[in-house]
């Protein structure tokens, strides 16, 4: 049995050995909080993960056996047993697999292990997008307008959205209650296309979730993605720490963050930091959290809750200086917010670039293949969160993300200076990525200007981006290719040799939740 | 030596001596010439430095079986040699390639079957997302090399059409 530490003596919850319940970056990061706060470390992986620099970073290795994610990440049962079996006391989810999942941590609570995340019940209200909204509305968060459908009587269900879109007036969005990652999700642009859509969105919904469910909301365009990051301990202290400028999306993934938004001022910031804590505060919600909002003009409508950390929760922490993963054990050790919001501040400006497997000449489609050199940039107000070294295989199998460049600088300015110095300076040979797009959207005047909205990729580039033709460094390219003959083949890669055939992904059939 | 850039472009790059990297002067593309008389050449442990009027360059080029890939200048490239770009280069346009390296989900003809231009004829993933391969013009099913659930790398050969 791992001792708590030192700064646990008063807390209720104690605990010292943490199984972290994830992989790659954000489980390295993790791990790092933990050592930091001298708590021991237990990583669980897959037979892929062998190489992974997680392995090296933490106190312990748990193999979990299986070839699938439902046998692995996603396996609640195989992955408590971990914790049984190396003596964690205490789960952290990190972001995606089962980190929002009530029945996980209702499981981890009932096997008497701390859950670093808020209740189950919390989980639930906000997992449902229906009950989210009902949520909302009754402590006067304002939401999309839209229209929940209860009927379960299919005549009903047509009659109540065809009224409601009336009132609304089109374009409409259809989404379902249980949605994500825009399954059961249909636009609806006249009052012809309606009857099909719902019978379609209801049938998507029902296939990929198992809950046909589904409400209707006006189709708000040109909007900005702005999130208020929550921290809450469970004792009624609730705080904002500011808004994340979200709106550069590609297929509604995010591409780069930013901490402040260049379109909130002051008073905006007061008044959705407050919609946030209220929204927190009506799922009595513990811990980190974000509440996403759409903005348009100066108003602004609730979008969801995301009830775990962030992937973009270092534009925070540069901003503020405070470290979001040791809050989420602190406030799970049941020790109470030890600052109140006035002595939360805001310095300089912080932003996030993130490194996609991806080749945006086709249409940002994912690729895929070996780091055969990895050289991440360095030097002051840059941070890199990724969990791959040199070496490495980036699998189709995962997320296609494969390391975070944030950047902090006392302005705007300077910070996006640093970004495309930063990004410039990254080198990954081996397979096709973002780089040189994510430095060419940080020279689009758009973004400069901060005129940015959800649909600007999209917009400026429908197809994908293709980098341009400077033939003068081609020339130079091939020449550098010639001149590296001449170094033998030390210097060519191993790929050829070790690294392809290894690959235990061949074997491999995952499948995605 | 003849190496063939990402965007196709030729390169004919004659070097007189490759003992001597001083000596790379010229390089051609696709009959443009371009000149490079004040430009020298070192080796370095993980870099290549070229130093043009005085202006140092770094280069990072690693050597992946065929295909060289460049860092240089915040700018990654991929060059490959002209000999296995031949040999690559007799697919034709009947043969669909995986736009992507990823798992098949479902393939959804059957050979000898004929087909509409744009009609749905495999279904990808990778990453958590989904890619439909459609038909580019209307014809026959000749031949198909896959099997749901197969991984593929980018570039795979999946089926292979005649058209009408």
């Amino acid at each position: 049995m791992m001792l708590a530490p030192e700064w646990m003596k008063n807390a209720k919850f104690p605990f010292g050995c943490v199984l972290i319940a994830n992989r790659g970056e954000v489980a390295c990061r993790i791990a790092r909080a933990c050592k930091e706060l001298q708590l021991s470390t237990v990583a669980i992986y897959t037979s892929s993960d062998n190489n992974s620099p997680l392995l090296d970073l933490c106190d312990q290795n748990y193999l979990l056996e299986g070839e699938t994610l439902q046998e692995t990440f996603l396996n609640i049962e195989a992955i408590i047993d971990a914790a049984k079996k190396t003596g964690a006391q205490a789960i952290h989810p990190g972001f995606g697999f089962l980190s929002e999942s009530a029945k996980f941590a209702k499981a981890v609570t009932e096997a008497e292990l701390v859950w670093i995340g808020p209740s189950p019940e919390s989980i639930e209200i906000m997992g449902d997008k229906m009950s989210a909204r009902e949520k909302m509305k009754s402590v006067g968060v304002p939401l999309v307008p839209g229209h929940e459908v209860y009927s379960t009587k299919i005549n009903e269900i047509h009659k109540e959205l065809i009224d409601a879109s009336s009132k609304l007036g089109f374009p409409l969005l259809l989404k379902a209650s249980a949605g994500g990652g825009g399954k059961g999700m249909r636009v609806v642009n006249r009052p012809s296309e309606l009857a099909e859509a719902i019978e379609a969105a209801q049938r998507e919904a029902q296939t990929a979730f198992g809950d046909g469910r589904i409400y209707v909301e006006k189709l708000l365009t040109d909007c900005k993605h702005i999130e208020i990051q929550i921290l809450a301990d469970g004792y009624g202290n609730i705080l904002h720490l500011g808004e994340r400028e979200c709106s550069l999306q590609r297929r509604h993934q995010k591409v780069i963050e930013e901490c402040p938004s260049p379109a909130i001022g002051e008073r905006l910031r007061n008044l959705m930091g407050a919609a946030g804590i209220a929204a927190a505060a009506a799922v009595t919600y513990m811990g980190a959290g974000t509440v996403e909002f759409l903005l348009d003009e100066d108003k602004f409508y609730f979008l969801e809750m995301n009830t775990r950390l962030q992937v973009e929760h270092p534009v925070t922490e540069f901003v503020t200086g405070i470290d979001i993963v040791h809050e989420q054990f602190r406030i799970a050790a049941g020790l109470p917010l030890g600052m109140s919001q006035k002595q939360i501040s805001m310095k300089g400006h912080s932003i996030e670039s993130r490194v996609y497997a991806e080749d945006p000449s086709s249409g940002f489609l994912p690729s895929a293949g070996p780091l055969l050199r990895l050289t991440m940039p360095q030097g002051p107000g840059i941070r890199i969160d990724s969990g791959v070294v040199e070496g490495n295989i980036i699998d189709t199998n995962f997320d296609p993300m494969i390391a975070k460049i944030i950047v902090h600088a006392n302005d705007r300015e300077t910070a996006i200076m640093r970004m495309k110095n930063a990004l410039r300076e990254t080198v990954l040979l081996g397979l096709q990525t973002n780089i040189e797009f994510l430095h060419a959207l940080l020279c689009d005047e758009d973004v400069v200007n901060g005129n940015t909205d959800t649909n600007l990729i999209e917009r400026k580039w429908p197809n994908g981006w293709t980098p341009p033709n400077d033939s003068e460094l081609f020339a130079l390219g091939a020449m550098a290719c010639i001149i590296s003959e001449k170094r033998g083949p030390a210097y060519s890669s191993q790929s050829n040799n070790n690294v392809i055939n290894n690959d235990p992904f061949l074997k491999l059939n995952s499948k995605f939740p | 030596m003849k190496i063939i850039d990402s965007n196709n472009g030729k390169w004919d790059i004659s070097l007189q001596n490759i003992n001597d990297l001083k000596s790379i002067k010229q390089i051609i593309l696709n009959d443009e010439e371009f000149l490079f008389p004040k430009t020298e050449y070192s080796i370095q442990e993980r870099t290549i430095k070229i130093t043009q009027g005085g202006q140092i360059i770094i280069a990072n080029v690693v050597k992946d079986k065929d295909a060289w890939w460049v860092h240089i200048n915040g700018r990654t490239l991929t060059f490959t040699s002209a000999d296995s770009r031949k040999a690559s280069s007799n697919i034709n346009q009947g043969s669909l390639q995986a736009p992507m390296p990823g798992t098949i989900l479902d393939v959804q003809v059957s050979v000898g079957q004929s087909i509409e231009l744009g009609q749905s004829l495999l279904v990808m993933e990778a990453m958590k997302m989904e890619h439909k391969i459609t038909a580019p013009f209307s014809g026959t099913v000749e031949k198909i090399n896959c099997k749901k659930e197969q991984k593929v790398d980018r570039g795979f050969v999946l089926i292979e059409l005649k058209q009408n």
